[in-house]
């Protein structure tokens, strides 16, 4: 693939993907494009990796999941929520942050959590295909969302949302 | 009750906007062109390293235009203050034919 061909290839690709990013940081425009501008370009440099087994849009998730997990810190995020994790860590800049009624909704659950809903409602991904971005068991995933239904209807509930 | 479909729009209702698709573009594009040819790098340290220096670059020229647009906008304020605290006798007044097109 010629780096015109990846560009092409890029173009339509690029705003489901910050789209994810902006979800998984919380409106946050200048981190998520930030990762998002790190992601495209580690695939540009990695293609000859992909190997077609999975969808070139499924590989770049992978990628962009990945340098958000490098980001943020893996280990702290997979064992507590974001609201835990911002209130352990002071904030230092909340000036790109857009606090809608979606990261609210989202926020008592832990980053791949998030990223299973995200992923499932918004991007219309599989169950099967989530499990490759997320690196993860399907039967894992299912029970992510299991438990991401079960937070989101409660939180509906209470905002008397149908 | 709230359905499975009912978290659906609500997902979709309250989903992220993407904005400024067309700079953020020429922006990676910019950054794809400044890199190497993917085959002339074969080691993994290469390739991380290559792209820490290019956003590293990429993220200095933003703060730049961003401190730059500050600065203008603190020279307008200040302007703006300056020019309404001159008193007004200083400033010469049009003679009133100006006014009087007909």
């Amino acid at each position: 693939m010629t780096r015109e061909q990846f560009i092409a290839e890029i173009y339509t690709l690029q705003e489901p993907l910050r789209r994810f990013l902006l979800g998984m940081c919380h409106g946050d425009v200048f981190t998520a494009d930030d990762i998002a501008q790190e992601t495209l370009l580690k695939a540009y440099l990695h293609y000859d990796t992909f190997q077609g087994r999975s969808s070139f849009s499924t590989w770049l998730f992978r990628i962009g999941y990945g340098c958000f997990c490098d980001h943020i810190g893996k280990r702290i995020l997979d064992t507590e929520s974001i609201t835990e994790r911002e209130n352990r860590i002071p904030a230092d800049d909340d000036s790109g942050k857009d606090y809608n009624e979606l990261y609210a909704a989202i926020d008592g659950l832990t980053s791949s959590e998030k990223a299973t809903v995200l992923l499932f409602y918004i991007e219309d991904y599989s169950t099967k295909e989530i499990a490759e971005i997320l690196g993860m068991a399907s039967v894992t995933v299912r029970s992510h969302l299991h438990r991401a239904r079960r937070h989101l209807k409660k939180i509906l509930e209470q905002n008397g949302e149908r | 009750m709230v359905k499975d479909k009912d978290i659906k729009q609500f997902m979709l209702r309250h989903q992220p906007e993407v904005k400024n698709s067309g700079p953020f573009m020429k922006d990676v594009v910019r950054q794809i062109n400044a890199m190497p040819i993917p085959a002339a790098m074969n080691q993994e340290r290469q390739k991380e390293d290559c792209i820490r220096l290019v956003l590293e670059v990429s993220r200095r020229d933003l703060r730049a235009v961003r401190m730059a647009v500050g600065v203008i906008v603190v020279v307008a304020i200040l302007s703006a203050i300056t020019i309404s605290m001159i008193p007004s006798d200083l400033i010469p007044s049009f003679p009133p034919y100006l006014f009087q097109f007909k």
